[in-house]
Parts: structure tokens; C-alpha cells; sequence
């Protein structure tokens, strides 16, 4: 390939290759009008690189500016970093992000809903909305002097939680502090909420003791009083004397009941022997000296 | 300190787009660049290595042409240019091998002919400088022609198309202006390329052809009239005219 030299530059000529390009190469002393073979041409400086990352950049600072703006502007605003409880006697719960912004505002009792009926708390901040709603108390009346708002702050963040309590307090102090009371922590008057309750299983009451066959055994069949295991339908209980399963066999008859069951009692034969027996004991006494008078008489 | 630094970056930047700034920029530091060349070679340019100068001052211009502001100072950067073009030089050139050791005789020579022309030289000698003052002489005209355009050569070789492709469309678009003079005619009349009519009968995208207006005005001015010495060394480019060049 020969090329025509068109123009040169101290650094550079412009050349003609026979397929019509023009270039630009280190003048090796050329001159205008010299057909020249070997080049050395000039590389173009590279315009790619650039190319490469620029769309990328685009994207790259976009998604940079959307972390800037999540992380910067709308974690700490709008995403809920704690909650604040405050209790009079309406209970009320705010949800507040990073930076003090109320998020959510929920009654947890009656009252409390009756509190927030009507309240917008929305881009207020946790000191605003906090005043205004013991304001609103006690514009309700549900505060009165003397009286006792507990404020509860929860959140995962410690130090934020202890900030925000001693915040909330100070805040709510400077402006009421002359007629109610601040507190922190849950309302004290709900000791049962805190009372550990240990549910104790009463003792199961032994199931209705072993009936002895004798006394009071219903009736019924007694299959249907079988119990545990051992309901095999077979019991000792046939063995009574009544119902249907009364053998008609009673060991009664041994007993001395029978004797007096026929009306005929021995009561004054055996009375008589007693009775007889007390009055010779008196009668002995007498009938010793006489028999003792008979016996000396005797021997006499 | 700072502020010759800065006057320099100025410099570069505006030599980034004006040739005559870049060659006064060069020759405002042709010292730096010859002492560059000479900590590589160790010896004076003028002792076998004007090929070197050459090749540094070359580097030297890639150096403004890509040098930005954000990689820090120039000089140092184009000290750098300079040295990595000589290593490719050489590189290249021991490549070459045997060749080269006949050339390098010949380097000295002040005439820039080569030895394998010097066979035939006693003849062509005179032959030679007569073709080339014509083809200087033609070359200067068709310069001025383009100035008249607002173009210079190196606006061309800037403008030229680097991609085979492009290069082909460029290619279609002179056989078609070719192929209907009158269209030439008109380019020469009005100073302004018949886009329309150039675009619809080659079949070239119009906005290839406005990217590369400059090439394409350089290119169609030299099948207009005259220029048969440049015509001729273009005889690639036109199989089609046989009947020109010498």
C-alpha cells in the first residue's frame, strides 16, 4: 500500500491511501507529493472507554441518588423507628419515625379512640402531637389536675428510646408540669397487667372411689360403672345380694340378727339371770351369815 | 508553578481541535520532546534517529489529542505517550528483521529513497521530482479547493470513516456521484453536497453521509476535473477509469 502525502504538520502529515482514506502518520520527513510505503499512523485516541461505563453512569448515579434519598430523606421521616405510648386514661400509641415525624396514631382503649377521633396528626412531630393530645384530654376531661400521664417510648434503638422518653418528658413538664404529673413507664395502676400469673392445675379429684359391693350399689348394670383397663365387663359386683344378680344366698343368717329378728327376744331371761344375779349378790350377803349360821348350825 | 500548568492544559485543549495551535504547541515543545527521545535512545536524533523524533513528536500529538484534564498534568502524561510509542517502534521494527538492515542505510540518506529504488533511481531520478512537483502542485490546488469549502486536510483525515463498513458507503455514494457527473457539477457550483439525490441513488443512510461530509466533499472533489495524479494514485478506488492516471 503507497501512500500520497497532502499535507504535512511538524508532527504529522496527511496522507491518501489508494482506497481513499486520508490519515494522519508521524512525518518521517516527508514532503507534499511524495508517495511513501511505510507509515506509522497516528492512533485516534480512544473514544470507547467512555462509551462503555456512560450509560451505566446514568443508571449508577440515579440509584444513587434513590439511596441518598431513601436513606437521607425517607428512612429517617417515614419508616417507624419507635412508638409512643401515652396513657391518661385514654391510651394512645404513636408511631413516630427517626425524626420525631408521628407516622400512626392508635387508641388502645375506648377512650383512647375517642382521644384521636378527628385528630390529624399527620406531618406533626411527636412533640406537637403530644401536647395537643393531652390538651385534648383535657379538654375531654379525662385529665384533671393532679392527675397521672404516663409516657411509654419502645423501640429497638436504646439510646433513641431513652432520648425520646427524657424528650417527651421535658416537653410535656415545661407546659403542664404545674397541674399533672409526667411519668415514664406503663401506668401503674394496672398492676395485674404485670402480675405473673402461675396457673396452678387444681388436683384432679379421684374418680368417685371404688363403691364397696354392699352399700348403695345401684342397680344398673354394672358394666357401665367399669373403670380404667380394667372394664372388661367383668366384676366382682354379680356377687351382691340385690337386683337381678342377687344370688338370694345372705350370710345374714349367721348373724345374730336373725335370732332377734323373729320378735322373740331373750331380753328378760337374760335380764332375769342379771337381774337375779345382783339381787343374790345382795341377798348372799345375808345368806352368808345365815349360811354361815346354817354351817355352824350344821356343825353344830 | 500552577499557573504555567494550566496555561499548558489551555494550550492542549485548544490544540485537541486546531491544528496550527497543535503545531505551535509542538514546536513550543519540541525541547521536551527531543530530550524525551534522547533518554530512550541515548543518543542525539540527528545520529540515525530522526525516525525516533519523528515517532516522539507523533506520540506527542496523540498525547494532546487524548490527554484530559482529569488524569493529571500533561507533560508527565505525554512523557509517557512518547516512551510506549518508541517501545512499539522498536518492537515493530525488529520484527521486520533482515529487511530493516537494508533499510537503515538508506535512512540516512536525506533524499527518502530507498534502496531498492535505487536500481532503477538513475533513471527515474529526474522523472521523480518532475512527478513530484506536478503532484505537489495538484495536491496544493485541491488544498485550496477544499479551503474554499472551510476544509482542510486535516478536517478530512479527522472525518475520515475508520470503519470498513462506513468506508464501503462512502465508497457507493462517489461511484454513484461517479456514475452522474452532474451531481459533481452541482457540488462544485454550490459548495454544498446533493444530499438528497446522493443518498437515494446510492442507498446510503443520510445521516452516515452527514457524519462524514467532510470526507465525502474531499472525495468527490477529486473526480471532478484535474487531479489526475491523485485520481491515479486512487486507481483502486477506480477500476472503472482506466484511462487515467499516467
Amino acid at each position: 500500500m503507497s501512500y500520497l502525502v497532502m499535507e504535512t504538520h511538524p508532527a504529522y502529515a496527511v496522507l491518501l491511501d489508494e482506497e481513499g482514506r486520508f490519515l494522519k502518520a508521524a512525518n518521517l520527513r516527508y514532503q507534499v507529493g511524495d508517495t511513501v510505503q511505510d507509515i506509522v499512523e497516528l492512533q485516534p485516541p480512544k473514544a470507547k472507554s467512555p462509551a462503555l461505563w456512560k450509560p451505566l453512569s446514568g443508571v449508577a448515579g440515579l440509584a444513587a441518588c434513590l439511596c441518598l434519598v431513601f436513606f437521607g430523606y425517607y428512612q429517617p421521616n417515614y419508616t417507624a423507628y419507635g412508638t409512643l405510648r401515652i396513657q391518661i386514661n385514654p391510651d394512645v400509641e404513636m408511631t413516630v419515625s427517626r425524626t420525631d415525624r408521628v407516622l400512626g396514631l392508635d387508641g388502645l382503649n375506648e377512650d383512647g379512640e375517642a382521644l384521636i377521633a378527628g385528630y390529624a396528626y399527620q406531618g406533626k412531630d411527636r412533640e406537637t402531637a403530644a401536647g395537643e393530645l393531652v390538651e385534648r384530654a383535657i379538654d375531654m376531661g379525662y385529665l384533671s389536675d393532679g392527675e397521672t400521664v404516663s409516657i411509654t417510648v419502645t423501640s429497638a434503638d436504646a439510646d433513641w428510646q431513652a432520648r425520646e422518653e427524657q424528650e417527651a418528658r421535658e416537653d410535656l413538664e415545661e407546659r403542664y408540669g404545674q397541674t399533672i404529673v409526667i411519668q415514664i413507664g406503663p401506668l401503674e395502676e394496672e398492676p395485674p397487667a404485670t402480675e405473673i400469673v402461675i396457673p396452678v392445675t387444681p388436683p384432679t379429684p379421684e374418680p368417685t372411689p371404688e363403691p364397696s359391693p354392699e352399700p348403695t350399689a345401684p342397680p344398673a348394670i354394672p358394666d357401665n360403672t367399669d373403670y380404667g383397663t380394667s372394664g372388661d365387663g367383668v366384676t366382682d359386683y354379680q356377687d351382691t345380694d340385690y337386683g337381678p344378680y342377687a344370688d338370694g344366698v345372705t350370710d345374714y343368717t349367721d348373724t345374730g340378727g336373725e335370732t332377734y329378728s323373729d320378735g322373740v327376744t331373750d331380753y328378760e331371761a337374760r335380764d332375769d339371770d342379771d337381774w337375779d344375779d345382783s339381787r343374790d349378790d345382795g341377798d348372799d350377803d345375808d345368806d352368808d351369815d345365815s349360811e354361815d349360821d346354817d354351817d355352824g348350825g350344821d356343825d353344830d | 508553578m500552577v499557573r504555567t500548568e494550566h496555561s499548558i492544559v489551555g494550550q492542549v485543549y485548544e490544540a485537541k481541535t486546531d491544528p496550527e495551535a497543535a503545531d505551535r504547541l509542538i514546536g513550543q515543545y519540541m525541547g521536551f520532546i527531543r530530550s524525551e527521545t534522547v533518554k530512550f535512545t541515548h543518543a542525539a536524533p540527528e545520529d540515525g534517529h530522526e525516525d525516533e523524533l519523528s515517532i516522539a513528536m507523533l506520540a506527542f500529538y496523540e498525547a494532546i489529542l487524548s490527554y484530559e484534564k482529569g488524569r493529571g498534568a500533561f507533560l508527565p502524561y505525554a512523557a509517557r505517550a512518547i516512551r510506549n510509542r518508541l517501545i512499539d517502534h522498536y518492537r515493530a521494527e525488529k520484527r521486520h528483521g533482515n529487511v530493516i538492515s537494508l533499510h537503515t542505510p538508506l535512512g540516512t540518506e536525506e533524499d527518502g529513497g530507498e534502496l531498492l529504488d535505487t536500481i532503477p533511481d538513475t533513471v527515474d531520478h529526474a522523472d521523480a521530482y518532475e512527478t513530484r512537483t506536478a503532484s505537489q502542485r495538484e495536491i496544493q490546488e485541491f488544498g485550496a479547493q477544499l479551503a474554499a469549502f472551510g476544509i482542510s486536510f486535516s478536517d478530512v483525515a479527522d472525518n475520515c470513516p475508520r470503519q470498513e463498513r462506513t468506508l464501503a458507503a462512502c465508497r457507493r455514494v462517489l461511484d454513484h456521484a461517479r456514475a452522474h457527473p452532474e451531481l459533481l457539477d452541482r457540488l462544485v457550483e454550490t459548495g454544498r453536497l446533493p444530499m438528497n439525490e446522493l443518498a437515494a441513488g446510492s442507498g446510503t443512510d443520510k445521516k452516515t453521509m452527514e457524519r462524514h461530509r467532510k470526507y465525502l466533499v474531499a472525495i468527490l472533489l477529486a473526480f471532478t476535473n484535474g487531479y489526475e495524479i491523485i485520481r491515479g494514485h486512487l486507481r483502486q478506488l477506480a477500476p472503472a477509469k482506466g484511462g487515467s492516471g499516467k
